[in-house]
């Protein structure tokens, strides 16, 4: 678990906007601004305080005007889990990949995408839409597992993917 | 003077495996390049297999998305049932009886053995050792009937629900579980003899596919094939769920870092999980199976998150409520997901032979990679 030392020494690092602590239990609960992600998860993988060498799961889901962006991390060293959550705005839904902290995150940010559409900046892929879908056809129009996606069969069954005219 | 193969330039040759290939374990696709006999790249080609089963439970109450679960990692269905039971029972704060507990745990390492005792056979026919696959399938079928007899179905069981687990054990289980423990300890020492042993095996699997420690923990690896790599990583360690941390077991972890070793964690893991169930039977009180549940069950707003350990690696299930009757949304964490994600850089210039080795002993299940 962080010694009390190191959460205080994570505040000072960022203003009280962009990331907020909670307890979870034994778990820490980081609410952080959709920018400061990435210098906040490159923070918790070096300091030697925390080492979070180890990404869980990385997810999101659609509550409408943004995306919650939910990634789950491991301390092998401490034993120890960080939740930290995030927002995507649904109009411009970019973040910074993590796949150069983690490499293991290479698919699942593939998956958000694919399912919401969102955007992850620095991913070996990113922009390449047919590189990047991983479960959907890459041709496919539209992200599925958004609550307003809704989908327009085409009348053949071989086309796959639909039309929208 | 003969020219050296650095050379030699080749075009290169793609060559397609799959997606209906025996050795790729289901529906992948592995593009792979190469330059000769070495595998230049590789490109996995997933979602054959999608059903948008995430999609799927969004629009149903909580208990109707059990028997969606057996239909992820088929070889281990329980597991699923239990990993999505408990992210119910965490969303709608459900407390399970002991005694189905300890028969929950009972019956998802009865299915560990099971789903090992397939990887066993199909990883022997992989490296081309048949005689091995029959003998796995012949105890695995033993398993089978004892998993039968306790929910009536083979495969797909749909048996543990939120709240506990729908029957008690059946008259003269407990003695058929000892019969099968005792034929099956000496048909592991048998398998042994055949494969851990043989040159041939050996040969095809030591050094091959090496995974440092650094790399499976950078990979997000879990299960077997993190263990193989010399991290104790346990769910059932770690964050001990249902009665696993009143149970004496050990987690074998070999340092290695090859097929060997992936090989080596699974066929103790078979050992220690007879050992989980025959304390199970000593331990089990008596007493209720199933909660009370309300007929429309509707837990309150919030999320759950539900760790558990299936033969494959660590299987999670998100779960978030808003207080209706379906949730917002569940995710799954499949093991054989990530491990798949691996490959690209694990075949990075193996032999072409090779290649099948080192996808078997991940012992990926394309049901919970495509989901």
């Amino acid at each position: 678990m962080p010694t009390p030392e190191a959460v205080s020494k994570l505040q000072q690092l960022f203003s009280e906007d962009q990331l907020k602590v909670d307890w979870a239990g034994k778990d820490l609960v980081l609410d952080v601004d959709c920018d400061s992600m990435k210098k906040l998860c490159l923070f918790l993988r070096r300091d030697p305080d925390f080492d979070y060498d180890f990404l869980v799961d990385l997810t999101s889901w659609d509550i409408g005007e943004s995306f919650p962006l939910w990634y789950r991390l491991y301390s092998m060293r401490f034993n120890h889990t960080v939740l930290i959550r995030t927002n995507v705005s649904r109009d411009n839904p970019i973040i910074a990949s993590v796949t150069d902290i983690w490499p293991g995150a290479d698919w699942l940010e593939r998956e958000c995408f694919d399912m919401y559409g969102i955007d992850f900046e620095g991913h070996p892929f990113q922009g390449d839409l047919a590189q990047m879908r991983i479960l959907m056809p890459k041709d496919w129009d539209g992200f599925p597992f958004r609550k307003d996606y809704e989908p327009v069969f085409s009348g053949d069954p071989l086309h796959g993917p639909q039309e929208r005219n | 003077m003969p020219l050296t193969s650095t050379e030699i330039s080749s075009p290169g040759m793609t060559i397609n495996m799959g997606p209906q290939h025996p050795s790729t374990h289901g529906v992948l696709r592995l593009l792979v390049e190469l330059d000769g006999e070495v595998v230049h790249s590789c490109r996995p080609v997933i979602g054959y297999l999608h059903r948008g089963l995430e999609k799927m439970f969004e629009a149903r109450p909580y208990r109707q998305c059990i028997p969606f679960t057996d239909r992820l990692d088929y070889l281990a269905s329980l597991n699923n049932n239990l990993a999505i039971s408990q992210a119910v029972e965490r969303v709608g704060n459900i407390t399970v009886p002991e005694r189905a507990q300890y028969i929950r745990v009972m019956l998802c390492e009865l299915n560990r053995i099971a789903s090992h005792l397939v990887f066993l056979g199909t990883y022997a026919t992989d490296i081309g050792a048949t005689t091995v696959f029959l003998y796995a399938f012949r105890d695995r079928e033993k398993v089978l009937d004892l998993l039968e007899m306790m929910t009536g179905a083979r495969l797909t069981y749909n048996w543990i629900r939120p709240g506990g687990v729908p029957t008690d054990l059946p008259e003269g289980f407990e003695k058929a579980v000892r019969s099968v423990f005792e034929e099956l300890k000496v048909s592991l020492d048998e398998n042994n003899r055949l494969l851990t042993g043989n040159r041939i095996f050996r040969v095809r699997t030591e050094g091959i596919g090496v995974i440092s420690k650094e790399q499976a923990i950078a990979w997000g690896a879990t299960g077997p094939v993190i263990r193989g790599s010399g991290v104790p990583y346990d769910i059932r360690k770690i964050a001990p769920y249902e009665v696993y941390d009143r149970l004496d077991f050990d987690v074998p972890v070999f340092d290695q870092g090859d097929c060997m070793a992936r090989y080596l964690v699974r066929i103790e893991e078979i050992r220690q999980s007879m050992r989980i169930v025959e304390q199970c039977f000593k331990d089990m009180p008596e007493g209720e199976i199933m909660t009370k549940m309300p007929k429309i069950f509707r837990p309150p707003v919030g999320q759950a998150y539900s760790r558990t350990e299936s033969p494959r690696g660590e299987l999670s299930f998100f779960m978030v409520s808003d207080g209706s009757l379906n949730p917002v949304r569940v995710h799954v964490r499949a093991p054989s997901f990530i491990h798949l994600s691996m490959l690209p850089e694990l075949l990075k210039g193996v032999k072409v032979a090779d290649v099948i080795a080192i996808l078997g002993s991940l012992d990926t299940v394309l049901g919970e990679v495509d989901r």
